[in-house]
């Protein structure tokens, strides 16, 4: 299938027509580049997340996914979506991931530092722990670095003690496949 | 008689030296020559003249020879032992000192009009001196001795009055000697005379009708004689054919040109000396210039187009000039060939301006600003020549034929004499010879004495007269011989100018017409691109699409995203305008 494809695009390399948002605060990967966000928009095809962590000994892997099909120049009219989530009975806890392609966050003053936001979340029924892309004020939390397009972010597992009276986290991955033209 | 010789400073009877013997040999154009026989204890013994030693003999107080020691061979057998000494005189330096002649060279080659200096050369061309006039023989051979005199040769020039011009001689490596010899073949009643009661060496060059001349009695100390009149030598005509090679431009014919005596001969008698000599010709070099100009037209439409080439495929009825202008004043343009300073012509560079107007299918211009760069000159259609360099003929000999003819054809007599008295007392070289007592032919002879061994001590003379036979008067294939050796001398502006090449130097051109090629800042309204495949298929640019009235549409940069990938690119695009 050939997928190759020219079209005009904002400064950010996204269409016109998305919004632009000069308030950052949204982004959680951010700052990017122009070309990443650009090569994300038009080309990525799936974005898994793999992580583990344990809660007062007890130890849990995840592994999951985020997939889209939609060709690069239908993205012209509409992004293409990365979102999932689920529930695991057996600890209680639900996790969701979405990459919010439908507009970029940049830098008022530097057009050069662009962002995108990336929704993820892992949190148990009782609100014990909750792990995201931001620390939660009020909670204690250990702290966790990840790459993504050879850029650093901050990931957090946020939690309340007591209950929890052991934490620990670890291997957070996140990696991105991109449609081959 | 009292007989002394000078030797190392000393002069002494000659008898005091061992010299029991004396010979002197005269022969013209050769060494002059005196025998010492001196008897002794040879092998025990140091000779007694060394080699190169100057020696000088004297006779009553009056020196009769002058010359240097060349040659000391010892003889001996079984009763006697003795040194023949060998004397030369003046001759001997001229035949072993290379004759060399100046010639000028520049001593800056790379200058327009460099310096010249002189140069010794022993390529030589006779007859021609440093100043490029032609020297006679006489006056070549004087050149000659002083030569030698300037190389520290013991001689000094006496007469030698042979005002005959020859053809100019190239020639290279010979000795002096050989050079008077070569000279010498075109008047061959020539003897060389060398006069030591002076107190230098003198010598002189004597022709037949100028020599003295001595008679001798066959009854009177005459021993024996042989003589012969040589009717066979007698040449009854010369004629001297001289071919000349000229040129101009590299373009050559022959010309020839004949001089005969005596004037009625035709060169086709019985022993008639017929010689073709090769002249140096003359050369000329032309540049030549073809000039083609036109007037300056410059209200005319067609002008223009022939100048700007854009303009050739529009209609001249769609083409206004208005405001045309000149920055020179010269009446002509220069349409071919090239204007240089030799012509006496001026030319500059004009550039010729106009305001153009003109509207067709594909472009419309409205006072587009057209200049044009012509070369103009004074100068008109026309042939322009211009002499580059000239090297002038060389000249034929005047009355040549007619000296050679002096030379060879009265009656010569061909003999010996010997005469033997107690003391000789005559000189009889640098003479002609009449003997008496005989037929009375001989008595008025004058026949050249060319050699003469004096025996001082039994008082025996030997004369041998006639034709001088190495020089080439002896028979007419010899006499011709003077021509066959003879070559056209292609040297001799050289030797006066140092230009080996006579071409000269073209000066070139240095304006020649200018092709205008581009146009000046123009306005275009618009502009409109066809494929010459398909005339359906175009793209046009009309200023008259913009509807409004200040926009201005051009390159703007873009970004872009090809296949994931953010770049930039240029649109044409104008500013945002109200609708």
């Amino acid at each position: 299938m050939n997928n190759e494809f020219l079209t005009r695009v904002s400064f950010a390399g996204i269409p016109h027509a998305l919004p632009h948002s000069s308030d950052t605060s949204q982004a959680t990967l951010y700052p990017m580049t122009p070309h990443d966000v650009c090569k994300v928009y038009w080309t990525l095809s799936s974005l898994t997340i793999s992580y583990a962590y344990s809660i007062n000994e007890v130890q849990i892997c995840r592994n999951f996914s985020a997939t889209s099909s939609v060709a690069p120049k239908n993205r012209l009219i509409a992004p293409a979506t990365f979102e999932t989530t689920d529930f695991d009975s057996q600890t209680q806890t639900s996790y969701v991931m979405a990459l919010k392609l439908d507009g970029v966050y940049f830098d008022a003053d530097d057009n050069s530092k662009t962002g995108l936001e990336l929704i993820f979340e892992e949190a148990d029924s009782f609100n014990l722990i909750n792990l995201c892309l931001r620390p939660i004020p009020g909670m204690g939390n250990i702290a966790r670095e990840f790459t993504f397009l050879n850029k650093t972010f901050g990931v957090y597992l946020n939690y309340q003690s007591p209950p929890v009276t052991s934490a620990s986290f670890s291997n957070f991955v996140m990696v991105p496949e991109f449609i081959v033209i | 008689m009292a007989w002394t010789l000078e030797y190392d400073g000393a002069t002494k009877p000659i008898a005091s030296f061992g010299v029991n013997s004396i010979r002197r040999v005269r022969k013209n154009l050769l060494t002059d020559k005196v025998m010492l026989h001196v008897q002794g204890n040879a092998l025990s013994s140091l000779p007694t003249f060394a080699a190169n030693v100057s020696v000088k003999i004297f006779n009553d107080g009056s020196k009769w020879f002058d010359g240097i020691v060349t040659q000391t061979p010892l003889h001996c057998s079984s009763n006697n032992e003795a040194y023949q000494y060998e004397l030369s005189g003046g001759w001997w330096y001229l035949e072993n000192l290379i004759y060399q002649q100046a010639w000028k060279e520049p001593i800056d080659p790379t200058e327009n009009s460099p310096t010249l200096y002189n140069v010794y050369k022993s390529r030589v061309i006779l007859g021609l001196d440093i100043s490029g006039e032609q020297l006679s023989i006489g006056q070549q051979i004087t050149d000659v001795i002083n030569y030698a005199i300037s190389c520290g040769v013991n001689l000094a020039m006496g007469n030698v009055d042979i005002p005959v011009h020859i053809p100019l001689d190239e020639c290279k490596d010979l000795s002096c000697a050989d050079i008077i010899r070569r000279l010498l073949r075109w008047v061959p009643d020539t003897i060389c005379y060398m006069d030591y009661g002076l107190s230098v060496p003198t010598i002189s060059f004597l022709r037949r009708s100028q020599m003295p001349s001595i008679t001798l009695n066959i009854s009177s100390h005459v021993q024996e004689f042989s003589i012969q009149p040589r009717y066979d030598l007698q040449v009854p005509a010369v004629v001297l054919k001289f071919e000349t090679t000229n040129s101009v431009n590299g373009k050559a014919w022959k010309e020839s040109v004949q001089q005969k005596y005596p004037e009625t001969c035709t060169g086709s008698e019985l022993k008639a000396l017929v010689l073709t000599i090769n002249l140096e010709g003359s050369k000329a070099n032309y540049v030549v210039q073809n000039i083609t100009t036109t007037a300056i037209e410059t209200s005319s439409v067609a002008w223009w187009q022939a100048h700007v080439p854009g303009l050739t495929n529009i209609s001249a009825s769609n083409i206004s000039i208005g405001n045309v202008s000149r920055s020179g004043i010269l009446p002509n343009e220069l349409i071919s060939g090239t204007v240089a300073n030799w012509m006496d012509k001026t030319a500059e560079t004009d550039i010729v301006r106009c305001k153009i107007s003109y509207a067709d299918a594909s472009e419309a211009v409205i006072d587009r600003e057209v200049a044009v760069r012509i070369l103009t000159t004074d100068a008109t259609t026309g042939i322009y020549k211009n002499l580059l360099s000239l090297t002038t003929a060389e000249s034929i000999p005047q009355n040549l034929a007619k000296q050679i003819y002096n030379s060879v054809n009265p009656l010569q007599y061909d003999g010996t004499v010997v005469t033997v008295s107690e003391e000789i007392s005559q000189d009889f070289f640098g003479k002609t010879l009449n003997i008496t007592g005989g037929q009375p032919a001989w008595g008025t002879m004058n026949a050249v004495i060319q050699e003469v061994v004096e025996y001082l001590d039994s008082g025996k003379v030997f004369i041998k007269f006639g034709p001088a036979k190495h020089l080439g008067a002896a028979d007419l294939a010899e006499l011709t011989r003077s021509g066959r050796l003879l070559f056209e001398s292609k040297n001799y502006s050289e030797r006066i100018t140092a230009e080996v090449s006579s071409n000269g130097t073209v000066e070139q051109g240095i304006y020649a017409r200018v092709d205008n090629t581009s146009f000046g800042p123009g306005k275009y309204k618009m502009i409109k691109f066809a494929d010459p495949n398909n005339a359906s298929r175009t793209i046009q640019i009309d200023t008259a699409d913009i509807a409004a009235s200040t926009v201005t549409v051009k390159l703007r940069e873009e970004d872009v995203c090809e296949s994931g990938v953010l770049k930039k690119r240029y649109s044409l695009a104008s500013e945002p305008y109200s609708s």
